[in-house]
């Protein structure tokens, strides 16, 4: 059985945090035993490295819930969706000194991932089947993008956030 | 019905709206239509919990967590205050008396609300945590 315990820890390493390929070496044993079909394998170990393990936890949760999991009109994640979390995850950087992103789910099976810029603005990026919605606080963008328009999008994230 | 600037409501926020490791609450508590809400004038806070918890908790792994708490003025005065990138962006925020069989304090905000509306409410909101002994895991389901 897989459990916490079995996770190599990276959130304490910085070239981990801010060279995250390195921490995506090892992979979470029987991950989908637990997991929805349709959460790419690599999905777990992605967010464990970027994101550590509170959002790992949570992320093991949400993808666990099915349609209905909020009333009637609220939806599981779908698996775009799972496909652009993981586009964005690999092209993130997130900065060690900060607290990690924050991973929620909206009623309508969006992941959504939520922080703060040095200066205290917020930078809340919404991952959908089609790409992702976005919010960055301190220039007021309320935009979307395609999935084509991810890297560039964390790559935008990470210029305001350092 | 619309409520009255003097109304206070309060928004139940769920561990899918909630990080308590690091202390954030999504904005999309409060993003899109329709958002629910419960009046403290139809049922007093102490009786809120358990109300909302038996009416949001649709799975054993949602858990209610804390109460979000504002005015209906208040949040109405945000609408219409709102700006983005220097640029007003008013909004005329209002909450509606929807009673349920589930829940008679139900009442929805209906206009639309964006991610960046939604961050600035969300900020706004005093937050309630869980009374001391109530174990919202327990409550039974309804709706």
């Amino acid at each position: 059985m897989t459990t916490l315990a079995e996770i190599p820890q990276t959130r304490g390493s910085v070239v981990q945090w801010l060279a995250p390929q390195a921490a995506l070496l090892w992979t979470i044993p029987h991950v989908t035993s637990w997991m929805e079909s349709s959460v790419p394998p690599e999905l777990p170990g992605l967010v464990y490295a970027k994101l550590g393990d509170a959002a790992w936890q949570r992320f093991h949760d949400f993808s666990r819930w099915p349609d209905g999991w909020a009333g009637p009109n609220s939806r599981a994640i779908a698996w775009g969706t799972y496909h652009n979390f993981g586009k964005f995850l690999e092209a993130a950087r997130f900065v060690i000194s900060h607290t990690p992103p924050s991973l929620f789910v909206t009623d309508d099976g969006l992941l959504e991932l939520s922080w703060e810029a040095r200066d205290g603005s917020a930078i809340n990026v919404t991952l959908t089947p089609e790409g992702a919605t976005y919010f960055i606080e301190s220039s007021g963008e309320e935009a979307q993008v395609t999935s084509e328009g991810l890297f560039h999008l964390a790559e935008r994230c990470h210029q305001v956030a350092v | 019905m619309r409520l009255p600037r003097e109304e206070q409501i309060v928004r139940a926020v769920c561990s899918d709206k909630f990080d308590r490791t690091n202390g954030r609450v999504s904005p999309s508590l409060f993003k899109g239509p329709n958002t629910s809400v419960s009046r403290l004038t139809i049922i007093p806070l102490s009786l809120q919990w358990r109300k909302l918890a038996a009416t949001v908790q649709k799975l054993p792994g949602r858990k209610l967590e804390r109460l979000g708490e504002i005015g209906v003025g208040r949040l109405a005065d945000l609408g219409h205050d709102y700006v983005a990138n220097g640029t007003p962006m008013p909004v005329a925020l209002s909450v509606v008396a929807d009673a349920l069989s589930a829940n008679e304090a139900h009442a929805i905000i209906p206009e639309n609300i964006s991610a960046g509306l939604g961050t600035v409410i969300v900020r706004a909101l005093a937050y309630h945590e869980l009374p001391d002994g109530f174990r919202p895991e327990l409550v039974q389901r309804v709706g």
